[in-house]
């Protein structure tokens, strides 16, 4: 099959030029505020994770090795906290369950046995929930560098430094 | 300078993630802008069937479905006979860790990948530049989608990453 160059006129370029519509400014201060109004039920949602992340992590398949199984759940539930956490800037809450992630992917691509590390920030994780009493920022500063020992112990890269550089991201913004 | 206004009021869009809460929480974003036709699924299976029935303008996806890879959804988009859903704009979220479904995604071919958490300005700004700027869409034996070449663009925030990126002025300013 040789090459085909299609130039499609797309439906919704002709549809975002009508007249009307919002600007930018107005748009996102819109979104900020139907986010806003999520908060708490956000909240909710996290500590949920968490309840089920606390699940799995205390309860291991063996004594001192997670499944893989389990390693792959742990991911999905970090990965939604993550989202989360981002969203609605909770920074401690945020890094810390990266750090997990990078523990759990780290375990499941080496096969290593370590429950310690995880339980290590299982606990960092519910102290910075954003249900608990607030750290202060040396005391978080402290966490999060024992959390990068852990990082740097097994040698595991941060799962941001493995991902494909060439991310579509880099375009133009308006 | 006036902000150009971006009317999405009649784009009809989907949104594909497995967690019901994120899928609320884009939604609620994409609502926030105006799109009024939102259809939401959970999983890749899901889409299909509501692409089928109605054509969306715009589809967003998460980089990891529960049920197929996000990268066979987008190829399955892409071999549709009809142009419309064959050609439409797919932007891909992923979360932190889908971070190495990236080249899969491209690879597929998707238009763009967010990374998760998005804030209201990327993704605004996503879907403008998805929806104004007009890209060749490929069609080879190992790739059908959108031109992946961004050469004649500048990234925006002005960093070179390669001695070989520089602007056509400089080069020719210097020679």
């Amino acid at each position: 099959m040789a090459a085909l160059t299609h130039f499609p006129k797309l439906r919704i370029t002709e549809l975002v030029g009508r007249f009307g519509g919002v600007s930018r400014d107005e748009a996102i201060a819109q979104a900020k505020q139907e986010l806003a109004s999520m908060r708490d039920e956000s909240n909710d949602v996290i500590e949920g994770s968490i309840k089920a992340l606390e699940a799995i992590i205390y309860a291991p398949a063996e004594r001192s090795r997670y499944s893989d199984d389990q390693l792959k759940q742990i991911l999905v539930l970090c990965d939604q906290i993550v989202t989360l956490a981002g969203t609605f800037e909770y920074a401690a809450l945020d890094q810390t369950t990266r750090s997990l992630c990078d523990v759990a992917d780290g375990l499941l691509r080496t096969k290593k046995s370590d429950v310690a590390s995880v339980h290590v920030h299982m606990r960092a994780m519910q102290m910075v929930n954003p249900k608990a009493p607030p750290l202060n920022e040396e005391q978080i500063k402290m966490m999060l560098a024992e959390l990068r020992k852990i990082l740097a112990h097994h040698g595991f890269d941060q799962l941001s430094a493995s991902a494909d550089k060439i991310s579509f991201e880099d375009v133009p913004t308006t | 300078m006036a902000q150009p206004r971006l009317n999405l009021k009649n784009i009809a869009g989907l949104l594909v993630d497995r967690d019901a809460f994120t899928r609320g929480l884009i939604a609620q974003m994409l609502r926030g802008f105006g799109i009024e036709k939102l259809m939401v699924a959970g999983t890749g299976a899901e889409a299909k069937q509501m692409i089928q029935g109605n054509c969306p303008d715009i589809c967003f996806v998460e980089g990891a479905l529960d049920d197929m890879a996000t990268a066979d959804f987008i190829g399955w988009i892409r071999r549709q006979t009809s142009q419309a859903l064959r050609f439409m704009p797919v932007i891909v979220l992923t979360g932190y860790t889908q971070l190495r479904l990236i080249a899969a995604a491209r690879d597929g071919g998707a238009h763009i990948v967010i990374r998760k958490p998005v804030s209201p300005q990327t993704l605004f700004d996503r879907i403008n530049w998805v929806a104004r700027v007009s890209r060749p869409f490929l069609e080879t034996p190992n790739y059908i989608g959108p031109d992946r070449r961004f050469h004649s663009i500048d990234p925006p925030d002005e960093k070179w990453k390669r001695a070989t990126d520089v602007p056509i002025e400089t080069t020719a300013q210097a020679s």
